[in-house]
C-alpha cells in the first residue's frame, strides 16, 4: 500500500495534462545563483577583474617590448612582494588605471566582451622609441579619419622617451605638445574612460602611464534639422530639435545669445547611460526652481533612459494626474521664450521633445506663433483654443445629456428632427455615442500607425464607411456625425498634444457622468476636475496661475495677449530674480521726434 | 492619488446607483404640442392633444385618422388631464410628455364656468408643464381649434405656432399670455387675468356681413372667429378673454386689445386706420409704436384711488386717401390730434367698461397702487380689486408723427377734367 502523498500524486498525474516531449527551444528558468565569474578571474556583473600580477602572459609581453624597466622580473614570490609586485590585483570600473598596457588591454577586452562583441576596436601601435601605445573606439561613432591624421599620425612619429622631460607626465607632454585634436581630456579611471567610449570619443593610452587621453572626434549618424512634426506653424521658425541632445542644444544657443545660459548634463540610466541636459537663464531662473529639478533628476536610479518621456514621468510632480505637469516641445523657438520666462529646459538625448517646466494650464495653450503675430491675431486663437479645448471634453457628454435627460432644453424642431432621425436605430444614444467616439479614436490611433503608401485608404474608411455608411445602415443618428466631428476637431485644435490627451480621456469620464447624471452629472464632473486643477502645483507653481490664485503680471500674457511692448514683466509665479522684461516705455520712438523736415 | 481614486470611485457608484432612473431616449416619448379643454359629454372633460409623429408631412402617411402635417390630433373624454394622457397611451406605444407644449386652449364654455382655477392649478403642478406655453380662451370648441391650427407656410406645425405667438408683438391684436402669467393674475391681489381668445373661422362673415361697421374703420373691431376673410386656416387668433378670478366674464375685441396693451406696455407696434379729420370719408393708416412706456401716476390720499395714465405714442403717416398734405409742418398737429383724441375716447371707454361692466381691474393698475403701501397686511386690507369699478382714471394720449415714410408730400395726381369733375 502507498503512502497517501504517493497515491494523491498518482491521481494528479492522471487527472493532469503532461505536454509531450520535443525539441523544440525551451527558454530556461534564469536561477538568481550561481556566479558569472569566469576562469580568468573576471566577474561579468561587477565589471571585476581579478589578477595576479605574476601573471605569466603579462610578462611575456612585457619583455617582447624590451623597453619594460619597471620591475626585474623573478618568480620568487617572497621578493616580488618585497618590491610591490606579485600581489594580487583587484580592478574594478572605480579603480585608477593601472600602469600596464597589457593588463589594460586585457581588462578592455574582458570589459567590452570581446572577441564577442567586434563593434569595439582596440588598436595597438608603437610609438617611434618603441612605447605601446594602443587607442580604443567604438565602430561608426568617431570620425576615423580625423584620429588616424590627429592622434596616430603624430604619435607614431614620436619619440617621446626623447623629448619627454622628466618632471613631466607623459600623456600631459603628449596632449600638450603632440596631438592635434581640440576637444581632449584626460582621464584616470577606468569608469570614466568606458563611459567616454561608449558616448563615442576615442581613447588613447600609452605604456606605463596612470592615465587614458579620451580625444572627442564623435562621428556617428544624426539626422539633420528639419521641419517640426507636430507643432506646426505658419509664421514663425521652421526648425525643429533632432535626437542628438549637442544638436538641440545648439539650436537653442543662437537664440539666447547670452554667457549666462548654463548648460549642466547629467548621465541618467544605470544600464544605458543616457544623457540629460538641464538649461537655464542665470540671473533669470529662480535658483529654487533649478535646485528642485536637479535634486528630482539626480535621485533618478533607472535602469534605462531612452528619451524625454521617461523623464517626464520619473521627474513630475503627480503621476496619477491627467493633465501634463512638463511642457513638451518640438520646437527651439518655443523653448526659448520659456527660458526666458525663467523656466527650466531638460533635454534628453535620444527624442527630439524638450521638457519645460514648471508649467500653467493656459501657458499650454500658446504657441510659437502667438508671439510672432500681432496681438488681437494671437488673442483670437488663443480663445479659439481653448474653445476647442472645452469642445473636445464637453460636448459628447452635453450631447448624451441633452438628448436622455433634458428633452426640453432643445428647441421643439430641432428636438423632433432629431427624434426622427433616431428612429430604427436600435441602441440609446449612449451606445451610439461610444460607438462613434471608439472609433473616432480608432481612426487617430491607426492614422498614426498606418504605413505612409496605404495612408489615403484611411481617409476612406473614416469619411465614408464610418460616416456615411454609419448613418445609412441605421447604426447612429447623423446628427452624432456632427457632434462626433466638432469634437473632432476641436481636440486638434490644441497645441499641446499632451493636452489633447488628457481631453481624449476626460472626455469619456463626462460622457460616463452625463449618462448617468445628465447636466448635474457634468456639473459634478467640473467640480471634481477644476478642484483637481486648483489643488495641482507644477515644480511649486500653481497649476491655473496666474487667474487661481491670482498673482501678479497676469496681464502681460495670460488669455489675451499683450502688445509686445506691453508685456513689461515676467510671470510673477514663476517667481524671476529679475522681474522686469524691459522698460515702461519699450518704444523710445514714441517719446522722441522725428527729424527735422520730416515732421507733419 | 489612490485614495482620492477611491473615494471618487465610491462617488460613481453612488451616484450611478441614484442616477439615470430618469432617462429617456428622444424618442421614447410622444412630445404633445397642444392641449384642448372642451366640457365633456360621457365624462367631465373631453381632452383634445396634439402631439408631433416625427413623420415628414407630405410622406406616405396620413392612413391614420387624425393624422396630418407630421402631427396627429386625438380627443378623448375622460375625468382628469392626466388620467386622459394615460387612456389615450391605451392607443399610442409611447409615453406622452408635455416638455414641448406650444400652447393650451379651454374653451369658452368652459371658462363660462368658472372654474379655470382648477385646471391652471393642476397644470402648473406637473413638472413637465412648462409655464411660457400660451394660454388660450377658443370661442368655439377647443378640439376644433387645435385640428385646424395648420401651418398656412411650410410644413412646420411647431415653428408656426411659435411664430404665432409673436404676434402680439408684430400687432397687438392678441395679449401676450402665458400659463405662468396667467397662474400669476389668478392670484395676485393687482391684477385680474386675461387670456388671448381664439376660434375657428367657418368664413361665413364675409358672405353674410353680420358685423357691418357702424362708423368702425380700425377694422380691429372683430373678434376671433368673426373676421370677414376666406381662404388659408381656419384657426385666427384675435381679441382677449376677460377674467374675473377663473371665471371668464367677457371678451375684447382686437382694437381694445390692442389699448390694453398700449396702457400695459406691452404693446409693439401696429397698423392703425382712423378717418381723416378733414375729410370724414376719407381714412389715414398710421404706423405707430411707443415714443415712452407709458406712465401711471396713482393718488390714494381721497376715498376713491385717483389714477393717471398717460401713453406716448409715435407713428410714421403710412397712407392718406384725401390728398391734404399732413406732412407739412402745419397740418402735422391736426392729424396728431385726431387719433389723439379717437385713442383716448376709445381708451376711456375701455376703461369704464373695465370698472362697470367687468369690473376687473386686468391693466394691472393695482401694482402701482400697491407701492403706496408699506406693509403687505396694509395692501390686502386695502382690498384694490374691490375698489377698483370706484377709481377715476384719467388718460392722456400723446401722438407724435416722425416721418412721412417715403414722400415728403402728396403730389397732385394728373387727370383729365372731365374725370376730376
Amino acid at each position: 500500500m502507498a503512502k497517501p502523498q504517493e497515491r494523491l500524486k498518482e491521481i494528479f498525474s492522471r487527472i493532469s495534462y503532461k505536454p509531450p516531449k520535443t525539441d523544440k527551444f525551451v527558454l530556461p528558468e534564469k536561477s538568481d545563483e550561481g556566479s558569472t565569474k569566469s576562469e580568468t578571474g573576471f566577474d561579468n556583473k561587477r565589471n571585476e577583474y581579478v589578477f595576479d600580477d605574476l601573471w605569466e602572459e603579462g610578462f611575456r609581453s612585457t619583455k617582447k617590448g624590451g623597453i619594460r624597466v619597471k620591475k626585474p622580473v623573478k618568480l620568487d614570490g617572497a621578493r616580488n612582494e618585497e618590491a610591490g609586485v606579485g600581489k594580487v590585483q583587484r580592478l574594478t570600473l572605480s579603480s585608477d588605471i593601472y600602469p600596464d598596457i597589457t593588463i589594460n588591454v586585457n581588462y578592455f577586452e574582458k570589459l567590452f566582451n570581446l572577441p564577442k562583441n567586434q563593434n569595439v576596436v582596440i588598436r595597438r601601435f608603437r610609438l617611434r622609441d618603441g612605447t605601446g601605445a594602443f587607442i580604443i573606439f567604438l565602430e561608426g561613432m568617431i570620425e576615423k579619419r580625423l584620429v588616424d591624421e590627429t592622434v596616430i599620425k603624430p604619435l607614431m612619429q614620436l619619440n617621446l622617451a626623447l623629448v619627454c622631460p622628466e618632471h613631466m607626465d607623459r600623456m600631459d607632454y603628449v596632449n600638450e605638445n603632440v596631438l592635434t585634436a581640440d576637444n581632449t581630456k584626460i582621464v584616470r579611471k577606468y569608469k570614466d574612460a568606458v563611459n567616454r567610449i561608449v558616448n563615442g570619443e576615442t581613447l588613447l593610452y600609452i605604456d606605463r602611464g596612470n592615465s587614458m587621453l579620451a580625444v572627442n572626434f564623435k562621428g556617428y549618424q544624426k539626422r539633420s534639422v528639419e521641419r517640426p512634426v507636430t507643432e506646426n506653424v505658419i509664421r514663425g521658425s521652421q526648425e525643429g530639435f533632432t535626437e542628438d541632445l549637442e544638436t538641440n542644444i545648439t539650436l537653442i544657443r543662437p537664440i539666447i545669445k547670452n554667457k549666462d545660459l548654463i548648460i549642466e548634463i547629467f548621465t541618467l540610466g544605470r544600464t544605458n547611460q543616457g544623457q540629460v541636459a538641464i538649461m537655464y537663464l542665470d540671473g533669470i531662473v529662480n535658483p529654487a526652481i533649478v535646485d528642485e529639478v536637479k535634486r528630482r533628476i539626480q535621485s533618478i536610479d533607472v535602469d534605462f533612459i531612452y528619451g524625454s518621456g521617461v523623464v517626464e514621468e520619473l521627474i513630475e510632480d503627480n503621476t496619477f494626474m491627467l493633465f501634463p505637469q512638463v511642457m513638451i516641445t518640438e520646437r527651439p523657438d518655443r523653448t526659448a521664450p520659456c527660458i526666458m520666462e525663467g523656466k527650466v529646459v531638460v533635454l534628453v538625448n535620444g527624442t527630439p521633445f524638450v521638457m519645460t517646466m514648471p508649467v500653467t494650464f493656459l501657458s499650454l495653450f500658446n504657441t510659437s506663433e502667438d508671439s510672432n503675430n500681432r496681438w488681437y491675431y494671437s488673442t483670437l486663437m488663443r480663445l479659439i483654443r481653448l474653445f476647442g479645448f472645452f469642445t473636445a471634453v464637453f460636448v459628447p457628454g452635453l450631447y448624451v445629456s441633452l438628448v436622455n435627460y433634458h428633452q426640453q432644453s432643445i428647441p421643439a424642431g430641432l428636438l423632433f428632427s432629431i427624434a426622427r432621425n433616431r428612429e430604427g436605430i436600435p441602441f440609446p444614444t449612449i451606445v451610439e455615442v461610444l460607438l462613434m467616439e471608439v472609433s473616432f479614436e480608432l481612426i487617430q490611433e491607426a492614422g498614426i500607425r498606418i504605413p505612409g503608401l496605404i495612408g489615403p485608404t484611411l481617409g476612406i474608411i473614416g469619411a465614408l464607411i464610418l460616416g456615411q455608411a454609419a448613418v445609412t445602415a441605421k447604426i447612429v443618428s447623423p446628427i452624432l456625425i456632427i457632434v462626433v466631428a466638432i469634437t473632432g476637431l476641436g481636440s486638434f485644435s490644441i497645441s499641446n498634444y499632451e493636452l489633447n490627451f488628457s481631453a481624449r480621456i476626460i472626455r469619456f469620464f463626462f460622457i460616463a457622468l452625463a449618462a448617468i447624471m445628465g447636466f448635474f452629472g457634468i456639473a459634478m464632473g467640473i467640480i471634481i476636475i477644476s478642484s483637481l486643477m486648483v489643488s495641482m502645483k507644477s515644480f511649486g507653481v500653481p497649476y491655473l496661475a496666474p487667474n487661481w490664485p491670482r498673482t501678479g503680471s497676469r496681464k502681460s500674457d495670460n488669455i489675451i495677449k499683450k502688445p509686445a511692448w506691453r508685456q513689461e514683466e515676467r510671470p510673477e509665479y514663476m517667481q524671476p530674480m529679475d522681474k522686469k522684461r524691459q522698460p515702461d516705455i519699450s518704444r523710445g520712438w514714441v517719446k522722441g521726434k522725428p527729424s527735422e523736415g520730416n515732421r507733419e | 492619488m489612490l485614495k482620492l481614486l477611491k473615494i471618487f470611485l465610491c462617488i460613481v457608484i453612488i451616484l450611478s446607483c441614484a442616477g439615470c432612473f430618469d432617462k429617456k431616449e428622444v424618442d421614447d416619448l410622444a412630445y404633445i404640442v397642444a392641449i384642448g379643454v372642451d366640457k365633456g359629454e360621457v365624462d367631465r372633460l373631453r381632452l383634445t392633444i396634439q402631439y408631433a409623429t416625427f413623420k415628414q408631412s407630405g410622406g406616405e402617411g396620413g392612413s391614420i385618422e387624425g393624422e396630418s402635417d407630421g402631427t396627429m390630433v386625438v380627443t378623448i373624454d375622460c375625468p382628469s388631464l392626466y388620467t386622459g394622457l394615460d387612456m389615450f397611451s391605451t392607443s399610442t406605444s409611447r409615453r406622452f410628455s408635455m416638455l414641448h407644449t406650444k400652447y393650451f386652449v379651454v374653451s369658452k364654455e368652459m371658462a363660462r364656468q368658472g372654474e379655470m382655477d382648477r385646471y391652471i392649478n393642476a397644470l402648473i403642478r406637473f413638472s413637465e408643464i412648462r409655464r411660457n406655453m400660451f394660454m388660450f380662451v377658443s370661442r368655439g370648441k377647443a378640439g376644433d381649434f387645435i385640428s385646424e391650427t395648420k401651418p398656412a407656410l411650410g410644413d412646420d406645425i411647431i415653428k408656426s405656432i411659435e411664430l404665432a405667438m409673436e404676434q402680439p408683438y408684430r400687432t397687438g391684436l392678441i395679449p401676450y399670455v402665458n400659463l405662468g402669467r396667467f397662474n400669476e393674475a389668478l392670484k395676485s391681489t393687482t391684477h385680474q387675468p386675461v387670456s388671448a381668445l381664439v376660434s375657428t373661422n367657418d368664413f361665413k362673415s364675409l358672405k353674410e356681413a353680420r358685423h357691418k361697421p357702424q362708423g368702425q374703420v380700425s377694422g380691429g373691431h372683430h373678434i376671433a372667429g368673426e373676421v370677414p376673410r376666406t381662404g388659408g386656416v381656419k384657426a385666427e387668433l384675435l381679441g382677449m378673454a376677460v377674467f374675473d378670478g377663473g371665471k371668464m366674464v367677457d371678451e375684447l375685441n382686437g382694437d381694445e386689445t390692442r389699448l390694453y396693451m398700449m396702457i400695459t406696455g406691452a404693446f409693439r407696434r401696429g397698423f392703425f386706420t382712423i378717418r381723416d379729420p378733414e375729410k370724414p370719408d376719407d381714412i389715414v393708416v398710421l404706423d405707430v409704436r411707443y415714443k415712452r412706456k407709458p406712465t401711471i401716476r396713482v393718488d390714494i390720499s381721497g376715498d376713491k384711488p385717483r389714477i393717471e395714465v398717460q401713453v406716448r405714442l409715435e407713428g410714421n403717416i403710412v397712407s392718406t386717401q384725401s390728398k391734404i398734405n399732413y406732412e407739412s409742418d402745419g397740418l402735422q398737429p391736426i392729424l396728431e390730434r385726431a387719433f389723439e383724441r379717437q385713442t383716448k375716447r376709445q381708451m376711456d371707454s375701455l376703461i369704464t367698461k373695465t370698472q362697470q361692466t367687468f369690473k376687473a381691474d386686468i391693466f394691472n393698475f393695482g401694482k402701482y397702487v400697491a407701492r403706496k403701501f408699506p406693509t403687505v397686511q396694509q395692501w390686502e386690507k386695502y382690498n384694490w380689486l374691490d375698489r377698483y369699478p370706484q377709481a377715476v382714471i384719467n388718460t392722456k394720449v400723446d401722438f407724435t408723427i416722425r416721418r412721412s415714410g417715403m414722400m415728403l408730400e402728396t403730389a397732385p395726381t394728373q387727370q383729365t377734367e372731365e374725370i376730376s369733375e
